[in-house]
């Protein structure tokens, strides 16, 4: 074609890879993941029984194997809580105390009834849970919601 | 004695090893950590030594999620994104019986996910509500505290 020119490569030279977009999207990339992600907790499960609110709650009374743990509020905000066994308030660190006593007394159909005020924590009733399963009770529950 | 110049060349900085670093940061933070998809923002487990880690296989048909009074003290309950109050809790479960129910007739484990600061009785109701559609085999989730 006449009057049309074609620019040539002028380049001969070896062809360069171009690092800097790839940086870039790279160090994108690493930013979203720092911001969009969280280290994750290991969560893991206590094995509870349900509590039978009717009948078999009743029969427990007749047990003499049951240890009653009673979480009780002291302060209108349920920053801390009273810990009893078996209507006995439980001195110095109560949870420390309650795994002592629950071990001593554990037999192999101990069943431990957790109850409490209904606005305790569940933080504290965690810590019972921990005491019970660390003192080794091989059944553990929930009583019924105080009203 | 002649020494030899070196030829006069433009000092470059080789990124290549840096983008192999950033790379690196960027596998560890996807493996090591999970995008924020939680069902509950804010949603805080209390924290236990002895609770069971959750096994990858025991993933629940069903969670239900509590959370704290500050956040919703009237629909307390969180199930498949819906929030509950307890007779809304209740009714959502009835409905649901027949589709969770095992194929050998029994019904399935369940989950309960309690913010640490929610209240005892939210998790009792939780549990009667479950027995109510004969859900016995419950577990509470906790986040495992490392020794």
């Amino acid at each position: 074609m006449k009057g049309m020119v074609y620019k040539k490569h002028l380049g001969k030279g070896r062809h360069k890879l171009e690092m800097a977009p790839l940086v870039d999207v790279v160090f994108q990339l690493l930013i979203f993941f720092l911001v969009a992600s969280e280290v994750r907790p290991t969560e893991a499960d206590f094995k509870t029984n349900l509590p039978a609110a009717e009948g078999p709650l009743d029969r427990r009374a007749e047990r003499k194997d049951v240890a009653r743990v009673y979480l009780r509020n002291l302060d209108p905000d349920g920053k801390a809580v009273e810990v009893s066994l078996n209507n006995e308030v439980l001195p110095g660190d109560a949870f420390k105390e309650l795994e002592r006593r629950l071990r001593a007394a554990r037999t192999e159909k101990m069943l431990v009834v957790i109850e409490g005020d209904p606005t305790v924590k569940l933080k504290f009733v965690a810590k019972a849970l921990d005491s019970a399963v660390a003192a080794g009770a091989p059944q553990i529950t929930f009583g019924k919601p105080q009203t | 004695m002649l020494l030899k110049q070196a030829p006069q060349k433009r000092p470059e900085i080789n990124i290549i090893p840096m983008v192999d670093i950033v790379f690196q940061l960027i596998i560890f933070f996807l493996v090591a950590t999970q995008v924020k998809k939680q069902e509950i923002t804010g949603l805080q487990l209390p924290i236990a030594k002895t609770p069971e880690e959750i096994k990858k296989d025991e993933t629940p048909p069903l969670i239900i999620n509590i959370v704290r009074p500050e956040i919703d003290k009237a629909r307390p309950y969180i199930v498949m994104g819906n929030r509950f109050d307890l007779e809304g809790l209740k009714r959502f479960l009835r409905n649901r019986k027949k589709s969770l129910e095992l194929t050998d007739g029994t019904m399935p484990i369940l989950r309960i996910r309690a913010d640490r600061d929610s209240q005892f009785k939210e998790v009792q109701n939780a549990l009667i509500a479950c027995r109510d559609i004969e859900i016995w085999k419950i577990r509470l989730s906790a986040i495992k505290k490392k020794d």
